[in-house]
Parts: C-alpha cells; structure tokens; sequence
C-alpha cells in the first residue's frame, strides 16, 4: 500500500513538479548568460549611438568641424529638443525630433551660423512611410532651409510640404521649429 | 485637441490596414496568409483570432516594456519574455474562452494554438514599443499605450483584411491555368504580388483623406 | 533496425534536396523580407545559421532532460537567447546590419525553419548530427536568400553588393525594392525549382507550413463536429 503511493507521488513529481523545474532552471540559465553578455556590450553599443549622433552633428555642421572640436550644451528645456553641440567658432548644432505620420518621430539636426542662419541641416524619415513621408529626408526639401533666418517655419516658408505627406512634413517643421525656438531662447543669447 | 487625437488614432489605424499592411507590405505573417487563405472560413476565424490576441498580447507587453524592462534596464531581455508571454496569454485566452465563453470558443478555439508562433503577433508587440514607447515621455504613458492599441487593432484588421481579400483571389486563381512549373505555390505567390502591388496605391491617399475630415 | 543516414547526408540534405526556402517552404517571412540587398540576406542568413546550429546543439544534448510537457516553451527560451545574442553582437559590432535586419532580427525566433528543425530533427538525434543538420539548412537558407537578393538587387538598384554593375543612365525597376517584388521573386524561383525537378523527373509535393496549419485547423474542426454530433 505505501509502496504504491510511494509510485503514485513520485509519478505527480514527474508529471508536475519537473517538467516547471526544468523550465525555471532553463529560464534562469539563459537570462544569467544574456546579463553577462549585456554586460559586455552595452558599452560599445552605448558608444556606438553617440558617435553616430556625433557624425550626424559634424555633418551639418561647415566643413572642417571634427568631433573634438565640440562641446555638447548641457540643461536645455526646450521641448522636443534632444541635445546640442557648439563650437569654437560659434556655430550650433540641434538635434530637435517631433511626431511625424502615425505618431513615428522625424529626427532633425540642425546647425547655425553665429548670427542664427540656418546653416546646415540634415532630416531623418526612415521611420515614415517609405517613398512617401521619407521623402522629408530628400535633398531637395532639406536643402530649401538652408539660408532661413525669419523665425518660425511652416509649409511654403521656406518650403513647401511634400504633396500627400502633410503629416511627415509637419514633423519636419515641428522639430525644426523646437531647434529654432530653442537657438534663440535659450543658446543665442547665453553665448 | 481632442480631434487632433482622434485624426492620429485613425491615421495609425487605417494606414496598419492599408499602407503598412502587416501581410502584404511587410512580410509578416507569411505563413498563415500562404496556407489558411486557401478557404473563407478558416481565413476568417483565423483573422478574428490574430486580432484578439494581437491586441492583448501589446496590452500586456507594452506596459511591461516601460515599468519593467526599461525601468530596470533589462532591455536584452525582450525577445524571451515577449515571446513567453505570447505563449502563457494564448493558452489563458484558451482556458478562459473554454469556460466563460463556449460559443466563440467554438469558432475561435482550433486557430488560437497556431498563433504562438505565428511571426506577426511577436511582431507587433515588438513594433508597438519600437514606435510608440519614446513618445513616453512626450505625451505621457496614456496616450502612447492607446496609440500602440490602436496599432496593434490596425495591424490585426489588416491581416484580417489580406487573407479575406486573398482568399478570393485565390479562388479565382484557382481555376485559371497557369503553366505546368506555376502550379500551386509559385502562381499563389505571384498573384501575392499583383495584390500586394494595389495596396501600395494606398500609400498617401489615407493621410490626405483623414486630412480632408478632420 | 533502420539504417543512419551517414554524417554527410545529414549535412547535404539542407543544401538541396530538403532545401528550407524552396523545397520545404519554411521560413519565408525573412526570404522575403530582408532580401532587397545582398549585404543584408548574408547578414541575415548567416545569424540564421549561428542560431539554427547553436539551438540544434543544445536541444539535442537537453532532449532526454527535457519533458515533453513543456518541450515547446522550452526550445522558445533556448532559441530566443540565442537570438538575443546575435541581437547584441551585431548591435554591437555590426550596427549597420543590426539595422538594416530590424525587426526580422528578433523574429528568427518564431521562424518556423528553426522551431520546425528543433521538433522534427533535434529532439530525435545526437548533438553531432543536429549541429550538421543545422548547418546544412543553414547553408541552403545562405544560398537561396543570396540567389534571392541577387535578383532583386541587380533589378531594382542595378548593384550587387553596393557595386554598381548597371550604369546610373539605366532607370532602375524600384518595385523590386519593395514588397511585390519579394513575392514575385519568390514565387519565379519557386517555379524554377519545380521546372527542374520535373526536367529531372523528380517531382515533390510542397507543403508549406501553412499547409500543415491549415490542416491542423481541420482536423480540429472535425473533431469538434464529432463531438457535437455525439
């Protein structure tokens, strides 16, 4: 009788208790391994993003500017605005985003000359309709904005929206109006 | 503002069904969309049963996203537990169906164990916090969370839409006479193609309409 | 008592005679989808490989550990971290790819080649002959992504590699760029395939895993029938 319930609990064991062990066992084995290699190349994956956002600063920013030559402008509150370098010279970069089509962010980053002329400017789409919205990225929208200095943009000054993406385009000026705003509110005059 | 909302929320919608069509523009869900599409019946208990487990999966993940994942830095680990709980809510979705609602049970029961591993629904909760998890911090969780159901919503109707319209034209394909070599999956993937080439016409033509409305 | 296949019959039989992409119809979510360059189909089925050998491997040293009960749950676990692994090496060290794959990335996990080689070979056979296995379906699904992305991107961008092989002067077929494409692409090489096999007489029967799901569906309709009727 006892040998019998004997089997009977080590065959509840087996169809129950085991098979959640094994699973847990598994579980834990695997996230202790993924930790440890997170651990490893989280750095470099951290210094990947900055020195892709460093490039994308230095390449609306005049020729000859390298990434050494920048300081990045710590404690901005403009919304939207994501950061800023400046350098020697005088010139500023902005990285400024705001919602495109279907709520997907347009990235901008834009550049001024001392006296607060759009110097250079480069649009990020990707996360928009392909061949649509993306078209924000195009060179012959972004390029229109260069030479702006009248403030506040909005489709047809300087440049019009792209037929059939008002939502991308307007993210595209929104972002460059946060980068506008914050230039003039809060680096401009600091400097 | 409240319309300004309501104009995003059925932007987000309508181009999930018809411009980002998770089937037929990104390739997701192939499977299901070559096999199942085969008769009307099945396509559609299958599509009603991606949209229910679509919406619930991204119910769940996206807030497990933010206060867990993100907050504890535990960003590596979302493949595993997105995919674990796809799998643990499909089977309560199962349980539950079976004792509170046998009649949809009935209708829906046989699809909801292929869906696990079915790529669109992984997919989804996946996209959803890729896209609407930094608009976090600008407008709040609220907003971002009904954006990412909405989503998840059009991403769903949007399968559901592919295999429909797919099955029937796939009945129509079934009774023409390809050459001997296009028989079967070839000639099914080439029509895929011809489909899938009108839902790029879609593309712009939501946005300019919502405008229009709103 | 059957005969083994030999070590490289299990090896080859990826290659082409079980074929994933074109003779088994497996995994064709990612065929299509990262397919517009070639760069990004070798990435892609390179990381494919990686984690097809490496679940393989410890599925079947695990198969006797194990229970059947929660067998499904755990291949999903083994298979996700090693996808999570190529995740953060190629974040890491590939940033460029890491993007280009995206999403497609993290879905290897629910690709139906691995999970479907985990329940029909690993489970079944020794660690030597699941990690062959998996290289030679890792290998085919190489090959035929690349011949893939060939066609595609020579077509619609008029380069093979990032090397432009059609001058610029040349109005290059965008559509290959995008989804139609794909399914067209696939769907001329799949007839490809079956023009040859019945060139050499060999014809199979394709069933996509669709197909199985789709006859999975009606059993368990009949059998709800069934029970009804009782």
């Amino acid at each position: 009788m006892a040998e019998k319930q004997n089997t009977e609990k080590q065959s509840a064991f087996k169809e129950l208790v085991l098979p959640v062990i094994v699973l847990v066992v598994i579980c834990l084995v695997c996230s202790a391994l993924l930790a440890v290699l997170n651990d490893i190349t989280a750095p470099i994956i951290e210094e990947n993003t900055q020195a892709e956002t460093l490039a994308a600063y230095v390449s609306v920013l005049p020729e000859g500017t390298t990434t050494d030559s920048m300081t990045a402008i710590d404690g901005l509150t403009t919304a939207n605005v994501q950061g800023a370098v400046k350098t020697a010279n005088g010139d500023v970069a902005v990285k400024a985003a705001a919602s495109g089509y279907s709520g997907k962010d347009v990235t901008v980053y834009v550049a001024f000359s001392a006296d607060g002329t759009v110097s250079g400017i480069s649009i990020d789409g990707s996360t928009q309709t392909t061949g649509i919205g993306s078209k924000v990225s195009g060179d012959s929208f972004a390029s229109g904005f260069i030479g702006w200095n009248g403030g506040e943009v909005s489709s047809g000054s300087p440049v019009d929206s792209i037929a059939g993406a008002t939502y991308s385009s307007n993210g595209a000026f929104n972002a460059i109006n946060a980068a506008i705003d914050c230039y003039n509110n809060e680096i401009k005059g600091v400097q | 503002m409240m319309s300004t909302h309501i104009a995003t929320f059925a932007t987000i919608f309508f181009s999930m069904i018809l411009v980002n069509n998770y089937v037929l523009v990104q390739f997701l869900g192939i499977c299901p969309f070559l096999g199942v599409s085969k008769k009307l019946d099945s396509s559609a208990g299958m599509g009603a049963a991606v949209i229910v487990v679509m919406v619930i999966a991204t119910a769940v993940t996206f807030p497990l996203q933010i206060f867990l994942l993100d907050a504890y830095n535990l960003g590596y680990l979302q493949t595993i537990i997105f995919i674990l709980v796809i799998a643990v809510l499909v089977q309560l979705i199962e349980i539950t169906l079976k004792k509170y609602v046998p009649a949809l049970y009935q209708s829906l029961g046989v699809y909801l164990p292929l869906i696990t591993t079915n790529c669109c629904v992984l997919g989804v909760t996946i996209l959803a916090v890729q896209d609407y998890s930094a608009i976090v911090a600008e407008y709040g969780f609220g907003l971002a969370y009904a954006e990412a159901l909405v989503c998840a919503a059009g991403a769903g109707v949007g399968f559901l839409v592919a295999m429909l319209l797919f099955c029937g034209v796939r009945s129509r394909v079934e009774a023409a006479n390809p050459p001997e070599s296009f028989k079967g999956l070839p000639i099914t993937l080439v029509s895929a193609a011809i489909t899938s080439m009108s839902f790029m016409g879609f593309g712009g033509l939501v946005e300019n309409i919502i405008n229009a409305i709103f | 008592m059957n005969e083994k296949p030999s070590k490289w019959k299990v090896f080859t039989a990826g290659i082409i005679r079980e074929n994933p992409v074109l003779r088994l119809v497996l995994g064709c979510c990612s065929a299509l989808a990262v397919t517009t360059t070639v760069s990004g189909a070798l990435g892609m089925g390179l990381a494919m490989t990686f984690v097809l050998v490496c679940s393989n491997i410890v599925i079947s040293a695990l198969r006797k550990v194990i229970p059947a009960k929660v067998h499904l749950p755990c291949y999903i676990v083994i298979i996700a971290t090693f996808v999570t692994v190529v995740q953060m090496v190629l974040q890491a060290f590939v940033p460029d790819l890491y993007k280009t794959l995206g999403v497609y990335l993290a879905l290897i996990v629910v690709n139906c080649i691995i999970l479907g080689r985990a329940e029909m070979f690993a489970c079944k056979n020794t660690v030597v002959d699941s990690a062959l296995d998996g290289l030679g379906m890792g290998i085919g699904y190489i090959l035929t992504m690349v011949l893939m992305s060939s066609i595609r991107e020579i077509i619609g961008s008029g380069t093979w590699m990032g090397i432009t092989l059609i001058p610029e002067s040349v109005d290059r077929m965008t559509v290959m760029n995008s989804a139609p494409g794909g399914f067209f692409v696939f769907g001329c090489l799949m007839a490809g395939c079956v023009w040859l096999e019945r060139k050499l007489n060999k014809p199979i029967e394709r069933k996509s895993c669709g197909d199985v799901m789709l006859e999975k569906i009606d059993a368990a309709k009949d059998e709800q029938k069934e029970g009804a009727a009782k």
